[in-house]
Parts: structure tokens; C-alpha cells; sequence
């Protein structure tokens, strides 16, 4: 199963990319394919809900001599939130909206970008990490380049470069650690580097620290972000707002057995996400083009699920999952209402759009829904994030923290605002009359109803975030899962 | 209250039902274009539904916690009802109230489409305003708390296609009131994780310690004097009132801004035991109550009159329950309910004079007393009331504030006293400003003159209301046992052992107390006049706050500016520092190894290398450059082959010449100019610096890891496995091909699509033909 996650998306990819059939039936595999992939990835989810812990090893090599997949709680909810998000995207891809060819260079890209994905939240070996964020990397360049005019190619430079030093840094650390213990399987690592020198392990796991931070795009490593995906097709920018720093995220919270040897990281971390929270907001208030807006608004809601992760205990681990998957749902539909709102309007200068053109209706509920949970108003998602960070930062007593993400979710809701007042409120007309436009609520309108549901299950998902935190902090679950994975024999293969 | 009893099933029922039955209308008529011609009936029927089921349960003697759905447990977070003879008073209150208004807003609005919207967004206020007062979960009731707030907001921008600052206000209120609430959240979330319970019936069974009480209601007071429109965060009230008429008096006067009284009533079993409690409301609620009665006398508009007269008599309500004594709080609920009833049916009775007159002025108002006598008499018995005259409810209730303040405490007595005696004086006088503004005299323009007698359409609503002041005061008795005694042993968990509320008690110091206000109060208002008073020289707090958000926005922008805007070398720069400053103390200790003497083959590779490093940023031209960076290349791979390792000087000598082969073949298509680089030579020295320090960190590492005692493990495992199980002599080959076969599986992929990315954007179809285009538009 593991590996069909793994597999399906590359070869499905390949397939679509080098027999190139037409639009309707790329279309329908690309679609096929992320149906299987939800199904498969919510059976893992289940699979993994009690604690189990999936384990592929590659080749029959023993971990940590080979490198092997190792599915937890952790990586299964981060997997079903892919698979969840491609098949979003795949709906929300249009022929008549993003033209055929868009939709025949994207489908096998985002393919291979979901199964670099998957792997990296597969994957029990942190060299394979490594390789797995590179293919992430190549599919999500290519992607940034479908549009193929000069601007994207400038938009993507930045992303590259910077992405491409965080990848040396992450190398870098790496080859540090294999030099300190030996190892670069996960589960290895977390026993042999107890012992490791504290001086040079803080020194490997900075380095990782940065690459992750930089992925997750944190204050001060964020700055890259806001200008990246500018020309990208709006379901594409969803894709990526809604998961591309989740990798980093996720690769944070998946070395935090790690990071937690070191108290000072996990500090620098609260206080990093801290400052993220509201350096992040404060840039997004100022802006007056929706997509710069939102993505600065990533790096401040980043900088909550980092700071929680940098409480750690399961409290933090659990609220930093919890509000990534809360994130990412919500962003994603930002990110389609932008674009909704930009081809309505024919600009993306916010000042410029017309309440006429908008209007009410499904899109304003949309809008309300998505940016309300951003706000972290309740019943939505949002305020359960919220309120789960929070209650890490208070019981850790991490008071100052407490204000920050305070003082920033104020500014989240008067920017929320800003989108409001410009896009969709009312004003005394000079004119009457309504420009019609038809809206097809389609992938957004399920986005929305999706972070409905996640508002108002999140007490089951808390629930497996929280177990799923537990395990990642106690470990021996895990680490007895990867080594047992070819049952007790010799080393080797049987 | 003995009657019938009610299973626990059919009471969850029943209230679910009563908090959710406003809500589900609402929504369908929100959804419902062609529902215009329904709408008021429905409004009306929904409220009226929902008291009734509420009375139902009133009189079954409903008094337990119901447990609905325990939807997250582990954030503290229940579905959980606590019905008793207080929650299902306020209960009636709301949807008494709701039902009058939804008649009055039908008759306002007419059949519109901004009606049915309008009525039924109230309808969804209402079930949030339900279950706030319902609630007996903390986080439900903060649930409640935001979405009261958020209708608020889509309220006030009701008549956003008439009026231009309707957003402002909105976006006022709703920051502020979600402001506030923010440290109320974690004042709440301190609760329950100090206490381990988040049900209010749990909590006030077994107070937290004398700390915690402390620190919660510091935490908590912010979301209560934003939501309760206190000084300094009462700003929004005023503004709010750009929302229609029976918005305003539905919201902004009788039920949302209740929310933080009724909090601070639930609260008091919790931490009114806390020095805090007395210490902060008292001087808060003076403040308020003063300035508020201040400012209602310089108004012109009656409705803003209307609307400060309401922060004054909240801050009145927070000053009595500031007082923190049992009597303290029976007072305090007697004029919550008071208030609610006479504020409004005034300013439904404003909504009326609009109607009649077009003009809301006092100094367009006047003589309406003749023109609309019906609607003169009703607000009479609103205004008296307000004014506390005898023998209506208002006057009982402040009775009860004056005679529990007799009984004080004596420190912040005194304040107390000064704020309430000052207050009281100030609402006399601004009620005789505004009731002999309005139906006094003469006419002051000829809107006014042409003013008609509203019809009972508009009436009811307000003259239901009226006549309720009237009859809660005359029937004092009455409304003590039947309504006061068990609301306030409801709240307190205890019955009082108090004398009976009378409309007479003989003459007594609260009774000259009262009669002192109220003449010294038109004796205010006859020597004001009609002129309103300035507002001074303070800055308004709507001013503030706008200045507030426009600042913040400001250093955003510069924070973007600054930041955001960089060339990449920046944050690459940013990223090394940040990730090699813990390595800066390796270097130190490593720096014996580093100077250890090197052969002379080994320094002239190095001399090599530092020729190579040289050319390559002195060199004006990009090919020079790229040629300096292979010089660069090849002197490593001398280096390798000095140390002994063949298979990485191969390596090494392929990726340069491949390197340099495609770097000189993409310089190529490179347009533009060569880098001129003038850069101060201090920003240079900058550079080598940085660049210095992260290469000896780098090596300094690198020598330290190389000293560690080698990990044998993997190695010996692969050099024993490889030719036994892998059946290969070449350990590299076997670990790129068996070991790790998936990293190089997953790399020839990368390279692969690189390698068809690459040929795609040098040879798809739109590119070159984008790219042209481009180039024709900028010419």
C-alpha cells in the first residue's frame, strides 16, 4: 500500500506525460488517480489512527542498512491532506478557464510533485528525504514554468535559488550527522545522537533547522515566499500555498525527536514562529494584490505551527498538526477565491475590484467561510487551531509568545477584513444595475465544506493529533516498527 | 416553580429546539429570493416559537444541565445547555424582544429584499444570542460570543447601499469586540486548565483559588468591556448605530451589548472573589457611566443620544455588579432587564419619530407631541423609565442600585456613589433633552411641521415594551417573587433572605436620594438648554483606532519594503549565517589542524586554488568568470587526487568539464549587460569576511566530525553484505543500484524531468512566440 502511494502518482505521471492523450481523458486519469489516492491515503489514516505503524523496506535491506517507508499517524494525515488537495486541484483545472495546454503540462507534473510529496512523508531515511524534496523541487520549477511567459520565469528564480541553498544546507547537516552517528535512517538517529557531541549536533541539526525553516518559509528565512508564484494557475497556486510549506513543516515536525536534544533550536523555533506570526500578518495588511496578501498570510499562519512546534510536548506537536491541516484546507480556497475574483474583475489590485462584479451569493460565503477560519473565528477550524495553540503556549507558559499570537490574530482578521471591504462590500453606486457572472462553486464550494467538516470533527481529528504527537515524541513505537520491518531474523535479507 | 416535569431527553430537545429554531428560519430566509412577502411573518414566528417553548420549559421548572454532544473533549469543548429559571429569563428577554422587533422591522423595512435579509441575519443573531445565555460550556459560550459579533457586523452594514461609513463602523465593531475577546479566549482556556472543568455550573460549585480567579478575570475583562461598550473600548457603539433603526435597538441596545453583563453575572460565582473585581469595574464602570452621560448631551442626533445613553447605563450596570455583593448582583440583573425593555422600545420609538418626521435632529425635532400624541404617551413610559421616575421598573431598579450602594463598602464607595449620583443626573437630564426635544414646543423646521401620526404598525412593538415598564414597576411585588427572587437565587446558586421589592417603602435616604436626582437633573437640563455640549479636546477613540490600524499597516509596508524585496544573495546570505553561527565556535578549536604543515604539492594546488578564487571575482567578463570557476574546479580535484581518492578526482574533473561546457553555451543566450559591479569596498570587505568566516566554519567542522571515532556499523555491514548477499565487488555500485537502489531511482527521475523541463522551455511552442509578444509590448 505504501508503496502504491508512493508509486502510483510517478508512473500515472509518466504514462500521462509521455502518451499525451487528449485533454478530457488526461483529465479523467488525473482525476481517476487522486480518487485512488484519497481512498488509499484515508485507509491509512485509519490504519494508522491506533498507533500502528506501516513499514516498507526497500530491497529487503534491514533498516537501518536499507532505506525503508514507515507510515505513522503523522505521516498518513499529512498524506490524505495531499491527496485531498491534488484531487481539489486536478477539479478545479479547467479546459475552458486554463486552456488545454496548461491542463496537459500540469497533470503529470502535479502528479510527480504529489508522489515527491508522498515520499518525503513516507520516508524513515533522512538522506531519502533529501532526495525526495529534490524531485519535489524539479516538478514544482517546472510547474511555476507552464505559463511560460518572461514574468514567470523571473517569479521562479528567487524560489529556486533559495529552495537550492536550504537543499546544500539540508546536505549539509545531513552529511554532519552521518558523520556523528553512522546513520541516516530516522528512527536510528533518534537513539545514536543522545550521545552525540551536544556542540556538533547542535551544529547539524541548525543546519536542518534552516533548510526546513526556509522551506516553511519562517521569518527571517520567509522572505523569498510572497513574490514566487505570481502567473501560476490559480488551482496550481492553491496546490502549492496550500502544501508546499507544509513539506517543510512537516519535515520539522517529523525531526522534533531530534530538534528536542537541543533546547536552545526548540527556542530559537518559538521565537522564530513568534516573529513569524506577526512580521508575517503586518506585510499582509500592507498589501493590496490578494495572492501577495495571502502568501504573506502563510508565512504569519506558519509561524503558529512552528512556534507550537518549538512548545513541543504533545500539546504543541498536536496543535501544529492540527492548524497545518487547518491551513492548508483554508489557504487552498483563498487562493481559488483570488482567482475567481481577479478574472471577474480583470485586475489583481484589490482597490480596483467592484462589489458589482462579486457580489453576494455562494462566492461571498465561500470567501466568508474561508477567510472567518482564518480569522479564527468559531465554529470554524480555525478557532480550533487556534485554541490549541494557544492552550500549548499557556500551559508551556510561553506568555510572551501568548501576545504575539495575539496581537497577530487581530491584525489576521482586520486584513480578512481589507479583502472584504474592497472585494465584496457594498457601496452607495453611482449606477445601478449588476454585472452577473456565473460561479460554479465546484472544487472551491468542496474546499469549503471541507474545512466545515474539519470544524466540526475537530474533536476526532484533535483527538488524532494529539495521539499522533504522543507517538512522535515517545518514539518506540516507530523505531520498533522500522527495525522489525523483516521480522526478527539475522540482519540481511532472509 | 413546581409543575409538570420534563424528561432530560425532552428538555435537551426543547432547548436545542429553542436556540436553534430562530437560526434555521433565518438561514431560510436568507436563502430564499422569493421568500420577501414571508419574511416578517416568519421572523415573528420563529421568536415568538422559540419564547414559547422557553416559557414551557420555565414553567415545567427546568433546572439541570443538559448534555448534548461532547464535541471535543480533549479542548475542553461540550455542547452543554444549562437551563434555569435565570438563563430561561434572559431567554424570554431575547426572543420577547426579538418578536417585537421582528414586527417593528417588518413594518421599517417594508417588503424588501434588504428586509428579508436583514430580518433574517437577526433571526441567526438571535440563536447565537440564545445560546450565549444558554451555554454552559465556556468555549460554547465564547462560540456564541464571536457569532453574536459576527452578525453584528453584517448588520451594520445593512443600509451599506445608502450610506458610505457603514463599513467602518462594521469593521469598528467587529475588530474590537473580536479584539477583546481574544485575551477573554485565553482567560477562558486558563480557566479550564487551571481547574481541569469548563462548564460554568462546574465552576461555580467549586470556585478556582483566589490566583486563578485573578488572573482569569483579568484575562477575561477585555472581552467584556469591549463586547459591553466600556471606556475606553466603547467607541463602536456610537458607531454601530449607522445599522437601521430596529437593529440598533434589537443589537446595540437590549440584547448583544447585554453579553458582557450577563458574562460578568455568570462570572461573579466564579472569581467575584477576586480583589480584582471591585478594584477594576468600579473605576471602569464610573468612567463609562460619566462619560457616557456626557456625550449624550452633545448630541444633536437622537439615536446617538439613544446610543450613549446606553454606555452610560452599561457602565451603570458594571459599577452595581463592580460592587461584588450578592444584593449587588439582584440589583444589577433587576436593571439589566429594566434597561432592555425600556432602551428598545426607545429606540423603536426613535424608529417611529424617523417615520413620522424624517428627521432623527433635536434641532429639526419639536412639537411632535401634537402631530403624533399616540406615539408621544408610549414614549413617555419608555423615557420615564429611563429617567427612573416612579412608578416605572426603571425607578425600582435604581432604587435597588441606591440602596445597595448605601450598604457598601466604604473605599470604592465612595467613587461608586459619586459615579451612580452623577450618572443618574446626567440620564435625567439628557431623557428631559431628549423627550422635550422631540415632542415639546414648537416645530424647529418644516420636515417637522409636516410630521404624521404613525400608524399602529409602527406602535405596537414600543407600546408593548412601555407598557411593560409600567406594569414591572407597578406590580414590584409581583415581579419580585415571581421573577427577581428566583432569577437571582438561580445565578448565585442561593435564595436571598431580603425584604420584598416595593414601589413604596416610606421616605427613606434612597427615596430623597432619587428625588434629589431628578430635580438637580432637569435642573441640568434646563440650564444647558438646547445646545449640545462639545465633545473636547480628546481625541475620539474611533480616531484612534483608525489611526491604530493605518499605522499598523504602515510598518507592514515598510516591513515589505524592506524585506521582501531583496535580491536572493540576501537571504541566501541570511540563511548561512543563521545556519553555520553555532559552527563559528568550532573553528577555534579546529584551527591546529587547519595550519598543520601541508607538502609543497599540497600548497601549490592551493596557491592554485586561491589564483583561481582571485581571477574569479576580479575579472570584468562573464566567460573570464566562468573559466576562473573551472581553474577553481580542477585545483579540488587536484586536491582529491593528493589525498588518494581517485573515484572522487574522476567525479570531480566530469561535473567541471559538463559544467563548464553548459555554462558557456548558456552565456550564450544571456542578453543584457555584464555585471558592472561598483560596489563600496566596505560592502566588499563585508563579503570576504562572511565568506571567510563560513568557509572556516565549514572546514573547522568538517575536521571536527573527522575526528569523532568512526561508527563501524554501516560500513562493516555493507562491505560484508555486498559481495555475500548483494553479489557485488564494487561497494558503490552496490549501494546505488541495491542499498539505496530508491534514491537513485528517485534521482534518475529528477534528472529526467529536468532534463524534458528544460527542453520543454527551450523548445515548446508558446514560449518563444510568448516571448516575442512580450518583447513587442515593451516596445
Amino acid at each position: 500500500m505504501l508503496l502504491i502511494l508512493f508509486a502510483l502518482p510517478a508512473f500515472a505521471g509518466l504514462l500521462l506525460w509521455l502518451a499525451r492523450p487528449n485533454v478530457k481523458t488526461s483529465r479523467r486519469i488525473a482525476l481517476l488517480i487522486s480518487g485512488i489516492l484519497i481512498i488509499s491515503a484515508a485507509w491509512l489514516v485509519q490504519q494508522t489512527s491506533q498507533g500502528a505503524v506501516q513499514v516498507m523496506a526497500f530491497g529487503g535491506w534491514r533498516p537501518p542498512y536499507g532505506i525503508a517507508f514507515a507510515a505513522d499517524a503523522l505521516s498518513s494525515a499529512f498524506i490524505l491532506l495531499q491527496a485531498l488537495l491534488l484531487g481539489i486541484t486536478f477539479l478545479a483545472l479547467r479546459v475552458e478557464q486554463h486552456g488545454e495546454e496548461t491542463l496537459l503540462r500540469a497533470h503529470p507534473l502535479a502528479l510527480f510533485l504529489t508522489s515527491g510529496l508522498i515520499g518525503g512523508f513516507l520516508t524513515g531515511d533522512l538522506f531519502n528525504l533529501f532526495v525526495m524534496f529534490e524531485a519535489v523541487l524539479i516538478s514544482s520549477y517546472l510547474l511555476l514554468q507552464i505559463p511560460g511567459t518572461r514574468r514567470s520565469l523571473a517569479g521562479a528564480l528567487p524560489v529556486i535559488v533559495v529552495n537550492f541553498v536550504a537543499s546544500a544546507l539540508f546536505l549539509a547537516g545531513l552529511g554532519l550527522l552521518y558523520g556523528m552517528t553512522g546513520s541516516v535512517n530516522l528512527a536510528d538517529l533518534s537513539e545514536q545522537l543522545v550521545n552525540a557531541p551536544p556542540n556538533l549536533r547542535r551544529v547539524a541539526l541548525a543546519l536542518l533547522v534552516v533548510a526546513f525553516g526556509t522551506k516553511a518559509a519562517i521569518v527571517p528565512l520567509s522572505f523569498w515566499m510572497p513574490a514566487s508564484y505570481p502567473t501560476l494557475a490559480a488551482p496550481l497556486a492553491a496546490l502549492f500555498a496550500g502544501i508546499m510549506t507544509k513539506l517543510g513543516v512537516y519535515a520539522l515536525l517529523r525531526i522534533h525527536a531530534l530538534i528536542s536534544l537541543d533546547p536552545g533550536l526548540s527556542e530559537a523555533l518559538i521565537w522564530a514562529g513568534g516573529a513569524s506570526a506577526l512580521v508575517g500578518v503586518l506585510a499582509a495588511l500592507s498589501q493590496y494584490e490578494m495572492r501577495r496578501l495571502l502568501s504573506f498570510h502563510s508565512v504569519s499562519q506558519v509561524g503558529y505551527i512552528v512556534a507550537a512546534l518549538g512548545l513541543g510536548e504533545p500539546l504543541g506537536l498536536a496543535a501544529a498538526l492540527f492548524f497545518a491541516l487547518h491551513h492548508s484546507l483554508v489557504k487552498s480556497s483563498l487562493y481559488l477565491v483570488a482567482d475567481e475574483l481577479e478574472r471577474r474583475n480583470a485586475t489583481r489590485d484589490l482597490r480596483k475590484m467592484d462589489f458589482r462584479r462579486t457580489g453576494g451569493g455562494l462566492l461571498a460565503l465561500c470567501f466568508g467561510v474561508a477567510a472567518f477560519s482564518l480569522a479564527g473565528l468559531p465554529p470554524l477550524s480555525g478557532f480550533f487551531g487556534k485554541l490549541s495553540v494557544f492552550r500549548a503556549a499557556f500551559e508551556a507558559e510561553s506568555f510572551v509568545l501568548l501576545g504575539l499570537l495575539l496581537v497577530a490574530s487581530l491584525f489576521t482578521l482586520a486584513s480578512m477584513l481589507k479583502i472584504w471591504r474592497f472585494a465584496f462590500a457594498r457601496k452607495p453606486a453611482p449606477k445601478k444595475g449588476e454585472f452577473h457572472t456565473q460561479f460554479q462553486p465546484g472544487a472551491l464550494g468542496l474546499l469549503v465544506t471541507l474545512i466545515l467538516v474539519l470544524g466540526f470533527s475537530a474533536g476526532p481529528v484533535y483527538t488524532y493529533a494529539l495521539e499522533a504527537a504522543k507517538e512522535n515524541i515517545d518514539g518506540s513505537k516507530y523505531r520498533e516498527a522500522v527495525f522489525n520491518a523483516m521480522g526478527e531474523g539475522p540482519i540481511g535479507k532472509p | 416553580m413546581e409543575g409538570m416535569r420534563l424528561s432530560e431527553g425532552l428538555q435537551i430537545s426543547l432547548t436545542t429546539a429553542a436556540v436553534l429554531l430562530p437560526a434555521i428560519v433565518g438561514l431560510i430566509l436568507l436563502g430564499w429570493p422569493n421568500g420577501t412577502w414571508a419574511a416578517r411573518g416568519l421572523g415573528i414566528l420563529a421568536s415568538a416559537g422559540t419564547a414559547l417553548i422557553v416559557l414551557l420549559l420555565m414553567i415545567a421548572g427546568a433546572d439541570a444541565v443538559l448534555q448534548v454532544w461532547e464535541m471535543a473533549p480533549q479542548l475542553f469543548i461540550r455542547v452543554a445547555w444549562r437551563v434555569n429559571f435565570a438563563t430561561l429569563s434572559l431567554c424570554v428577554l431575547v426572543s420577547g424582544i426579538g418578536a417585537l422587533v421582528q414586527h417593528f422591522a417588518g413594518a421599517y423595512f417594508g417588503r424588501t429584499d434588504k428586509a428579508r435579509c436583514a430580518l433574517g441575519t437577526l433571526l441567526i443573531f438571535e440563536s447565537a444570542m440564545l445560546g450565549l445565555i444558554l451555554s454552559d460550556d465556556l468555549f460554547l459560550l465564547f462560540t456564541f460570543w464571536e457569532l453574536t459579533g459576527l452578525c453584528s457586523f453584517f448588520l451594520i452594514t445593512t443600509d451599506s447601499d445608502k450610506r458610505a461609513d457603514t463599513f467602518a463602523a462594521a469593521q469598528q465593531a467587529l475588530v474590537v469586540t473580536v479584539g477583546g475577546a481574544l485575551p477573554m479566549m485565553v482567560g477562558f482556556i486558563a480557566l479550564a486548565v487551571m481547574t481541569g472543568t469548563s462548564s460554568l455550573t462546574a465552576l461555580a460549585s467549586s470556585p478556582p483559588p483566589l490566583g486563578v480567579q485573578t488572573v482569569a478575570l483579568a484575562l477575561i475583562l477585555p472581552g467584556i468591556l469591549s463586547k459591553s461598550a466600556q471606556v475606553p473600548l466603547h467607541f463602536w457603539l456610537p458607531g454601530a448605530m449607522a445599522a437601521p433603526t430596529p437593529i440598533s435597538a434589537y443589537l446595540h441596545s437590549a440584547t448583544m451589548v447585554k453579553a458582557g453583563i450577563i458574562l460578568l453575572l455568570y462570572l461573579f460565582p466564579i472569581c467575584g472573589a477576586s480583589w480584582l473585581w471591585s478594584s477594576s469595574l468600579i473605576p471602569i464602570g464610573v468612567l463609562t457611566c460619566l462619560w457616557g452621560s456626557y456625550r449624550a448631551l452633545g448630541q444633536d442626533d437622537i439615536k446617538l443620544l439613544m446610543a450613549w445613553s446606553t454606555v452610560s447605563q452599561l457602565g451603570l450596570m458594571v459599577i452595581t455588579a463592580g460592587l461584588g455583593t450578592d444584593l449587588a448582583i439582584r440589583a444589577a440583573t433587576l436593571y439589566l432587564f429594566a434597561h432592555a425593555i425600556f432602551k428598545a422600545g426607545l429606540f423603536l420609538g426613535i424608529g417611529g419619530i424617523d417615520h413620522s418626521a424624517h428627521t432623527r435632529r433635536l434641532s429639526e425635532l419639536g412639537g411632535l407631541g401634537r402631530r403624533a400624541p399616540a406615539l408621544a404617551v408610549v414614549v413617555a413610559l419608555l423615557a420615564g423609565s429611563m429617567a427612573g421616575l416612579p412608578p416605572f421598573a426603571g425607578f425600582l431598579s435604581k432604587e435597588l442600585v441606591l440602596k445597595k450602594l448605601l450598604m457598601a463598602e466604604p473605599f470604592l464607595h465612595d467613587l461608586a456613589v459619586l459615579g451612580i449620583v452623577l450618572g443618574s443626573v446626567g440620564t435625567v437630564a439628557y431623557t428631559c433633552r431628549f423627550y422635550f426635544g422631540c415632542f415639546a414646543g414648537l416645530p424647529r423646521s418644516e420636515e417637522t411641521e409636516k410630521a404624521l401620526p404613525i400608524g399602529w404598525n409602527f406602535l405596537f412593538a414600543p407600546a408593548v415594551l412601555g407598557v411593560l415598564s409600567l406594569f414591572g414597576g407597578l406590580g414590584a411585588v409581583l415581579v419580585d417573587r415571581f421573577f427577581l427572587e428566583p432569577t437571582t437565587a438561580a445565578l448565585l446558586g442561593y435564595s436571598l433572605a431580603v425584604p420584598e421589592l416595593r414601589l413604596w417603602h416610606g421616605v427613606n435616604v434612597p427615596l430623597i436620594l432619587s428625588t434629589g436626582i431628578v430635580i438637580s437633573g432637569y435642573a441640568v437640563h434646563r440650564f444647558i438648554g438646547s445646545k449640545p455640549l462639545p465633545a473636547g479636546p480628546l481625541p475620539s477613540g474611533s480616531q484612534l483606532f483608525e489611526s491604530f490600524l493605518a499605522g499598523a499597516q504602515s510598518i507592514g509596508g515598510s516591513l515589505n519594503r524592506g524585506l521582501a524585496g531583496a535580491p536572493p544573495a540576501v537571504y541566501i546570505a541570511l540563511a548561512l549565517a543563521l545556519a553555520f553561527s553555532p559552527a563559528l565556535w568550532l573553528i577555534e578549536p579546529a584551527l591546529d589542524q587547519m595550519l598543520t604543515p601541508w607538502s609543497i604539492t599540497g600548497l601549490l594546488i592551493l596557491v592554485l586554488l586561491g589564483i583561481g578564487l582571485a581571477l574569479l571575482v576580479s575579472l570584468p567578463t562573464k566567460v573570464g568568470r566562468i573559466l576562473a570557476l573551472t581553474t577553481v574546479g580542477f585545483s579540488v580535484a587536484l586536491l582529491y587526487g593528493q589525498l588518494s581518492a581517485p573515484d572522487l578526482v574522476l567525479t570531480q574533473l566530469l561535473v567541471e568539464v559538463l559544467t563548464t561546457v553548459f555554462f558557456l553555451l548558456a552565456v550564450r543566450f544571456l542578453v543584457g549587460k555584464e555585471p558592472n559591479e561598483s560596489k563600496s569596498t566596505g560592502l566588499n570587505a563585508l563579503r570576504w569576511l562572511f565568506a571567510s568566516l563560513i568557509g572556516a566554519a565549514s572546514a573547522a567542522l568538517a575536521l571536527t566530525v573527522h575526528k569523532l571515532p568512526a561508527d563501524g556499523r554501516l560500513p562493516d555491514y555493507f562491505f560484508s553484505a555486498a559481495p555475500e548477499v548483494a553479489h557485488g565487488l564494487n561497494l558503490v555500485n552496490v549501494t546505488l543500484v541495491d542499498f539505496r537502489a530508491l534514491d537513485t531511482l528517485v534521482e534518475t527521475l529528477v534528472v529526467i524531468l529536468a532534463c524534458v523541463g528544460v527542453l520543454g522551455l527551450l523548445t515548446g511552442r508558446e514560449w518563444p512566440s510568448r516571448k516575442k509578444s512580450e518583447h513587442e509590448k515593451h516596445a
